[in-house]
């Protein structure tokens, strides 16, 4: 479906509809995310588009978490798009991604958000029960 | 299916007419991103199908591209949105076909197709091609092409749900008929059982009466264009709710918030079927929900949709808490055997609540706020839930961690017979029965709800000595 996507994204699986994973690059040159390629990880529940997919970054070897005051450093992504009340059925994929892509090259801030540590180290919910306050509107 | 060979608005992008995808994207719902089927207009001027618009507003009443409020029973038909797009659908085959091999013949590589000119191409491939199922996507709307025929077609087939191609059926007499001719028709409809009557085209109805009443007993009736009204679910009792269901003719069965959810998707499917101009029979509907109740619906197998917010996530909750639950189990089966029945269910209920803004606070770092009060709310309901033992209400469908789980059982057994033994070697503490164990068991490192003095009074408890009170009600 979604095989001629936006510059700098690439489907990597996509086999079902329950999860995909889409590697994205940032295209601008943003000194940041140079060279680099994030790997993104889509769940989604039997009620999409209704409700928002899970979308996290994903760490292995060759795909890093990004630098960014809104992506914890266990790839949970504090977007507003993202979250319940910020999301409409008519985000797809491609749109979040590029949403993404938007939201990282426009960063300059080579920082974790406030927090991290502590965060990553209790957190257990699912990305979509966690209530994030949404105070930047630079993003 | 074929691997993931649908037809999309990408399909365009290698053609020489790749302007297309733009165009045909236009025409694809952003919702569900098929073509729009029974395109319905908002208040907001935004179009959707009838069926994703009405689905988006049970769930949070906005529009999904503006995210303008208050859009309930607002919508209007896009009836110039729906014949473009049947329109475009049924010339897609053949202009994407030519365009693409347009392409190819510009690449020069003749490889890979034969040498046909264009006339053989409409000839054979497209016919082919048109075969894809999406016919059933298109809704038709009153086209005006063709008013000249008012001869009305009788269905002659045993299975009264197949219609011949450009026909649609009455949706009460169940009369195949041209799709212009149906709300002309409409007016003047006899119904089902009295094909004489007001009938001005009686010359077609009386031929074939016998049919139609045959029909009629045989099948379901399809649904008739009346919308389902919108329920208060809240002011009603689960009978009342279930009696609805009952005489809607869908499932009955399982919890409240289960009936809930069926019944707004039953009044999604039901009433954007009233929309279409080719309106399914109430058994293609049932189907439909069917298909819903095994993927999000009572059979779907997660434990999420039964408690009271459909995307909770009931796992994490019992994992989390299980010692919790644990406790109260092994509490409620040592009272079972002191108080009445009456009297437990009032202490299980006060406590339920109580615990509630207990637990929370241990689960909520310092970065994720103490989630909102709805969310605090249903935790009474999970824990009764999770405690099919306590639970003196037979529900059906409540999520039973322990039924047939040993290794729970034997912690619970265990933790029953601590706390007897702890309640039996003190009975110094004697007269104290109730609900007052756990505060007798110091070593145990959980913190015990039970423990808080506040909670010995009973629910409906008169400021009097309240261990006089406890034991006067549970001889």
């Amino acid at each position: 479906m979604h095989e001629h996507t936006a510059p700098g994204l690439e489907l990597v699986k996509a086999d079902d509809f329950k999860e995909w994973l889409v590697d994205i690059r940032v295209l601008d040159p943003n000194p940041l995310y140079q060279n680099e390629t994030y790997r993104l990880k889509f769940t989604f529940s039997q009620q999409y588009p209704i409700e928002a997919p899970e979308v996290v970054f994903v760490r292995d070897d060759t795909h890093p978490i990004p630098w960014h005051p809104h992506v914890y450093s266990n790839g949970i992504i504090c977007l507003d798009l993202l979250d319940r009340a910020g999301w409409t059925p008519i985000h797809n994929v491609e749109s979040v991604c590029v949403s993404l892509q938007s939201m990282l090259t426009s960063n300059t801030k080579k920082e974790r958000p406030e927090g991290d540590e502590h965060f990553v180290k209790y957190n257990k919910q699912r990305p979509k029960d966690i209530n994030f306050v949404f105070h930047d509107n630079q993003v | 299916m074929a691997s993931f060979d649908l037809p999309d608005s990408t399909d365009w992008l290698d053609t020489s007419l790749s302007s297309f995808e733009p165009l045909e994207a236009a025409l694809r719902c952003q919702v569900c991103k098929e073509f729009y089927d029974t395109p319905m207009i908002t208040l907001c001027s935004h179009t959707f199908c009838s069926l994703c618009i009405r689905r988006c507003i049970t769930t949070d009443g906005k529009c999904p591209t503006c995210k303008k409020e208050g859009q309930t029973d607002k919508l209007m038909p896009n009836w110039v949105v729906g014949e473009i797009v049947e329109r475009f659908v049924k010339a897609r085959p053949a202009a994407l076909e030519l365009a693409r091999r347009d392409k190819e013949e510009k690449k020069g590589t003749s490889g890979r197709k034969r040498k046909l000119d264009d006339t053989d191409l409409e000839d054979d491939e497209i016919s082919v091609r048109s075969t894809r199922s999406r016919k059933t996507r298109t809704a038709a709307p009153a086209g005006g092409a063709d008013m000249s025929d008012p001869i009305a077609v009788v269905n002659s087939e045993e299975e009264g749900d197949y219609v011949p191609e450009g026909m649609v059926k009455c949706p009460i007499c169940q009369k195949a008929m041209k799709e212009e001719q149906v709300y002309m028709h409409l007016d003047s409809c006899p119904g089902q059982k009295g094909p004489g009557g007001r009938n001005t085209r009686s010359r077609t109805n009386n031929a074939f009466s016998n049919t139609f009443q045959h029909q009629s007993t045989k099948l379901s009736p399809s649904p008739t264009p009346t919308r389902l009204p919108q329920l208060n679910y809240s002011l009603l009792k689960d009978n009342a709710l279930r009696q609805k269901l009952h005489s809607l003719g869908i499932p009955t069965w399982g919890p409240k918030q289960l009936l809930i959810r069926r019944h707004t998707e039953w009044l999604n499917l039901w009433n954007s079927n009233c929309d279409a101009t080719h309106p399914k029979t109430k058994g293609q509907l049932l189907k439909e929900l069917d298909v819903w109740e095994r993927t999000q619906g009572g059979h779907a197998g997660f434990t999420e949709a039964k408690v009271m917010k459909k995307d909770f996530d009931g796992n994490k909750w019992a994992t989390n808490n299980k010692d919790h639950f644990d406790e109260l189990i092994a509490n409620a089966r040592k009272k079972r055997t002191a108080p009445t029945e009456g009297e437990e269910k009032s202490e299980e209920k006060k406590e339920g609540v109580k615990d509630a803004p207990k637990v929370i606070p241990v689960q909520y770092s310092r970065e994720q706020p103490a989630n909102p009060p709805t969310e605090t709310l249903l935790i009474p309901h999970t824990e009764r839930a999770q405690e099919p033992q306590t639970d003196t209400k037979p529900s059906v469908d409540v999520a039973r961690p322990y039924e047939g789980n040993n290794e729970a059982l034997a912690i619970i057994r265990k933790k029953v017979d601590e706390a007897n033994n702890n309640s039996n070697s003190s009975s110094s503490a004697g007269p104290q029965l109730e609900g007052e164990a756990p505060s007798l068991r110091p070593s145990e490192g959980i913190s015990n709800p039970f423990s808080s003095p506040s909670r010995k009074v009973p629910m409906f408890q008169v400021p009097e000595d309240p261990v006089i009170e406890v034991e006067t009600k549970s001889r």
